[in-house]
């Protein structure tokens, strides 16, 4: 078990050795997030779903998915998915069939039903696929759209100036960290560290882009999702 | 021909059981002398050996050999001599032609210049290799460390790198690490590494190392596949010393006579990479204590008659590693601690009686810690056992038609108390690929009783001059799984020449459900492999040998994990392959060549389809040779190695749980791709300086000199859209200086 430790040290200490992307990296095609409007649906309420995605050139975007649809056809007779307007909506079931559908799977009356529902987004040509929960039996919320700080200034329309070779610290307002809630910071440009927490430091070399994309995600436990993006731009 | 030998065979095995009972020591027949043989007996570097005695079988006569190791004595047609000498292995050579016979006694233990009797050396199997201590010390590429000269040997996967197996042990002919044992004088050694792979017995303290693929004899269980018999060494008849100063680490050892029967050997080793460690590293890495170890071994031999010999070892080892840093994305502090320390004494007698009468026993005593805590998963396990065996032996010239007949039987218990605190996350299993998550927690804190009990006997005997059996049984009782397993092994011998050996083995091989989180349940059978190994051995003129080795080992009873993730007795394995091995050794060369061909597959289920075997290597080729100057001054080595990549599963893609932001591969087939295969190229030099009373000598070992940096596994990115390759360290060198008195 001692070699086992030491091992998992080594590949640790390895991990860094490479040049790989890290998760704060915009710097590949893929989806960044898929939120519901709504995480927790009542009894026949409806809700749209969208995805945070980012292309090869690092430039971030909100998508409707192109098939969402329910991993386990079963779950028909709880939730309903339907093309609605370029996207999709889904729609919970009645009240009866979420609580037989409760009793099914062996939940309390309090226990939230998640369903899971699969989306796929077309980036680059290339289909990519993820999953999202959506909780039925009760209303629930997203978290509340941040705003970025960069240095302590809202970043708007226009490129936020970031400084080379200093450190440059990225906040949100309109979000209280809190324990149910988890922080992403992506960047398409520089190098992020504290990039999971809900203040994270971006540092720019001489050599990287001095314009880029800086996205902020929150996720809730319950599984709400929002997010908000910047551009940096080295004055 | 096979036929007249079966009701011989039947007898015998009959008799494994019986025979000490029934068999009186029997005179043997007078036979007519018509002719007169003439030999000499020489040991391994051709020196002659003198007062052996050398005996006509059945005829009975008998004559010893004089100081030049010549000897003249009347044979009868069929007599077969039985050549004994103290301190070597007994041999049976057949009398063919009219030239000299030339009989070779191989040493029961080596100590440097020093032959020495301790106790019953491992029986030998087809395949077996031994190696000596300074075999081990010089072989380039190991930095003169024991356990990493075991990857020079044919039919084992290199233990080494964080992709391999040797973070368990040792992988032997398609096995998993687990499945083979390592022997310190007879009883497992807890544990086998320090940190950075360094082994945690010296080879200075080291006598020899045996090493048993397969076809092993009743007397060893618990291990499904092969066996590493590591012999302590016992101090000389003058008083020595020697210090060792590595770049990892220094050592220093003494031996002495004691009164006139008497021996002593201390050594005692301590790491030192954490006085310099911690100044190499960047400082975000805040190692609280750099990896340090200790080990030491302390050997007391006694002969307390002229027939009685016997053996006080204790061996202790202590590492401790501490690490605190701050994850640059989370903040969150990552702690790391791994300390592990045991200690293990074992008392060994061996007591020669009258006509052929032995006994081997041994008494072991283990007290082991382990503390090994990452982040907030931890293991805390502290294990006491008291381990006994016993084995007696009698040899018969004659029996039930049958010559120079052994006839064995011994028992061993080693009951351990093992009280395990856990909090971790399992681990992935053999042929599991990547899941993109972290494994089902697992909680255990309770005592675990291990209580393994075993009993053997068996029998071997001459069926003619030139063909030699044995055949024995073992059961083993694992009384905490209840379990049973009745383990049959035979093995056949024939020897057309002097020179040439074939063997022809069979048995059955059991391991206990006593690995890691095995320990947890107690509804599992022992895993089982049956073992059929078939080879032959040729020494070429007075310094070559040349072995080669086929075998097939098929496997059930594995353990593996149902679909709810519990463990099964429901998986099934084969490996099988041919070894190869030619060696030249004299005063000056060394030379080695080894060759292994092998593939070993696992299906995890009855139904399951057939899958290759996470440590399956196809092709393992070494090249060794070293050579010391006439003066021996110096001594120049090199050894180049070629070994198939590792198998390993491809990542086709991947899902995207955007509630958890975690990327979930897609597997291929499991381990259907290879890392790429690799060779390397590992040079050493040893200097002499010999001074009136004492030797200094300084070693260059360079490992890998061509920076050929091994891939030891694919990393991936999180989102599984990249792969890069995780290699091992380019070069290697280790410098050491030695003083000897």
């Amino acid at each position: 078990m001692t070699r086992r430790a030491l091992l998992v040290v080594g590949a640790l200490a390895l991990a860094g050795c490479n040049d790989l992307s890290q998760r704060w990296e915009l710097d590949h095609a893929r989806v960044l997030a898929v939120r519901m409007s709504a995480p927790g649906l009542a009894p026949g309420a409806t809700a749209t779903v969208d995805a945070l995605v980012v292309d090869d050139a690092g430039v971030p975007a909100v998508v409707p998915p192109r098939l969402v649809a329910l991993a386990t056809p079963g779950d028909a007779a709880v939730l309903t998915v339907a093309p609605a307007d370029g996207g999709w909506t889904v729609t919970a079931g009645d009240a009866a069939a979420i609580a037989a559908a409760r009793a099914a799977a062996g939940l309390t009356a309090d226990q939230p039903l998640a369903i899971t529902l699969g989306a796929v987004v077309t980036l680059g040509g290339v289909d990519r696929v993820a999953t999202k929960q959506v909780r039925l039996g009760e209303a629930l919320a997203n978290p509340p759209t941040p705003v970025i700080h960069v240095d302590g200034v809202v970043a708007g329309e226009a490129p936020a100036p970031v400084a080379i070779d200093r450190d440059v610290a990225l906040t949100l307002d309109g979000v209280t960290p809190a324990d149910d809630l988890a922080f992403d910071w992506l960047t398409s440009t520089g190098t992020l560290t504290y990039s999971e927490t809900a203040a994270a430091t971006l540092t720019l070399a001489a050599d990287d882009a001095p314009t880029g994309h800086v996205v902020a995600i929150v996720r809730s436990e319950v599984g709400g999702a929002a997010w908000a993006t910047a551009t940096i731009a080295v004055p | 021909m096979t036929v007249s030998y079966l009701p011989r065979l039947l007898a015998a095995l009959t008799l494994a059981t019986a025979a000490p009972a029934l068999a009186q020591p029997a005179a043997p027949p007078a036979a007519p002398a018509t002719a007169t043989a003439l030999g000499v007996v020489h040991d391994r570097t051709g020196a002659p050996v003198a007062g052996a005695t050398v005996r006509a079988d059945p005829s009975g006569v008998t004559a010893t050999t004089d100081a030049a190791g010549q000897f003249a004595i009347a044979v009868a047609p069929g007599d077969v001599l039985l050549v004994d000498a103290a301190g070597f292995e007994a041999a049976l050579v057949a009398i063919e032609g009219d030239g000299a016979i030339d009989v070779e006694l191989v040493p029961l233990a080596t100590v440097g210049e020093v032959i020495e009797l301790t106790d019953a050396k491992p029986k030998e199997v087809a395949g077996a290799v031994s190696l000596t201590r300074e075999e081990l010390a010089t072989l380039p590429g190991t930095g003169g460390d024991l356990l990493a000269s075991l990857d020079a040997l044919p039919g084992v996967t290199d233990p080494s790198g964080f992709g391999g197996g040797g973070n368990q042990g040792v992988i032997i002919r398609g096995s998993a690490p687990e499945d083979s044992r390592i022997l310190l004088d007879g009883f497992d050694i807890p544990q086998l590494y320090h940190f950075l792979n360094r082994s945690i017995i010296p080879t200075r303290a080291v006598a020899g190392l045996d090493y048993l693929p397969g076809g092993f004899d009743v007397k060893y269980g618990r291990a499904s596949s092969g066996i590493v018999s590591v012999t302590s060494r016992g101090g000389g008849d003058k008083v020595e010393g020697a210090s060792e100063v590595s770049v990892i680490d220094a050592s220093v050892l003494g031996a002495s006579p004691i009164g006139d029967d008497g021996k002593l050997l201390v050594s005692f080793r301590r790491s030192y990479l954490d006085a310099y460690l911690p100044a190499l590293l960047p400082e975000d890495v805040g190692l609280v204590t750099a990896p340090r170890y200790y080990d030491g071994i302390i050997r007391a031999d006694l002969d307390v008659t002229d027939r009685l010999r016997g053996a006080l070892t204790v061996v202790g080892s202590d590492d401790l590693t501490e690490l605190v840093a701050t994850n640059d994305q989370t903040a969150e502090e990552f702690k790391f601690r791994a300390d592990t320390k045991f200690i293990r004494a074992i008392a060994a007698g061996y007591w020669r009686g009258d006509h052929g009468l032995t006994i081997d026993a041994g008494l072991s005593a283990l007290a082991q810690g382990v503390s090994f805590e990452f982040s907030d998963q931890f293991l805390k396990v502290t294990q006491l056992s008291v381990a006994g065996r016993a084995e007696v032996s009698k040899r018969y010239p004659t029996l039930a038609g049958l010559t120079d007949v052994i006839v064995r039987g011994g028992a061993e218990f080693d009951p351990r108390r093992a009280t395990i605190d856990m909090r971790l996350n399992q681990g992935r299993d053999e042929g599991e690929a990547d899941t993109g998550m972290d494994g089902p927690l697992q909680t255990f804190n309770d005592t675990v009783w291990l209580t393994d009990l075993a009993a053997w006997s068996a029998i071997e005997a001459s069926l003619a001059p030139a063909v030699r059996f044995s055949a024995g049984v073992r059961v083993d009782a694992f009384a905490r799984n209840g379990a049973y397993p009745v383990q049959p092994r035979g093995e056949l011998t024939v020897r057309p020449d002097g020179r040439t050996k074939l063997r022809l083995a069979a048995g059955r091989y059991t391991r206990p459900a006593e690995f890691q989180s095995e320990l947890l349940t107690t509804d599992l059978e022992p895993e089982s492999a049956t073992q059929l190994t078939l080879g032959g051995e040729r020494t070429i003129g007075r310094h070559g040998n040349v072995q080669l080795t086929v075998y097939d080992t098929e496997r059930t009873d594995m353990i593996t994990r149902d679909a709810m993730g519990q463990l099964r007795n429901q998986g099934r394995g084969r490996s099988y392959g041919v070894d190869v091995l030619g060696s030249y050794r004299t005063e000056r060369w060394f030379g080695w060549l080894s060759y292994s061909l092998s593939r070993s597959t696992r299906r995890d289920t009855a139904t399951a389809p057939e899958r290759l075997f996470d440590y399956d290597q196809t092709h393992d080729l070494v090249a060794a040779v070293s050579y010391k100057t006439r003066s021996k001054r110096w001594q120049f080595g090199g050894k180049w190695t070629y070994t198939s990549g590792q198998p390993t599963t491809p990542v086709l893609g991947a899902f995207y749980d955007s509630d958890q932001d975690l990327f979930l591969p897609m597997n291929g087939e499991v381990n259907s791709e290879r890392l790429p295969s690799h060779h390397q190229l590992d040079l050493r030099v040893d200097h002499f300086w010999r001074f009136d009373a004492w030797t200094l000598s300084a070693f260059l070992d360079v490992s890998n000199v061509y920076l050929n940096a091994k891939v030891e596994q694919y990393q991936y990115n999180f989102d599984y859209s990249q792969r890069a390759e995780i290699a091992g360290l380019p070069i290697v060198p280790s410098i050491g200086l030695r003083g000897e008195l």
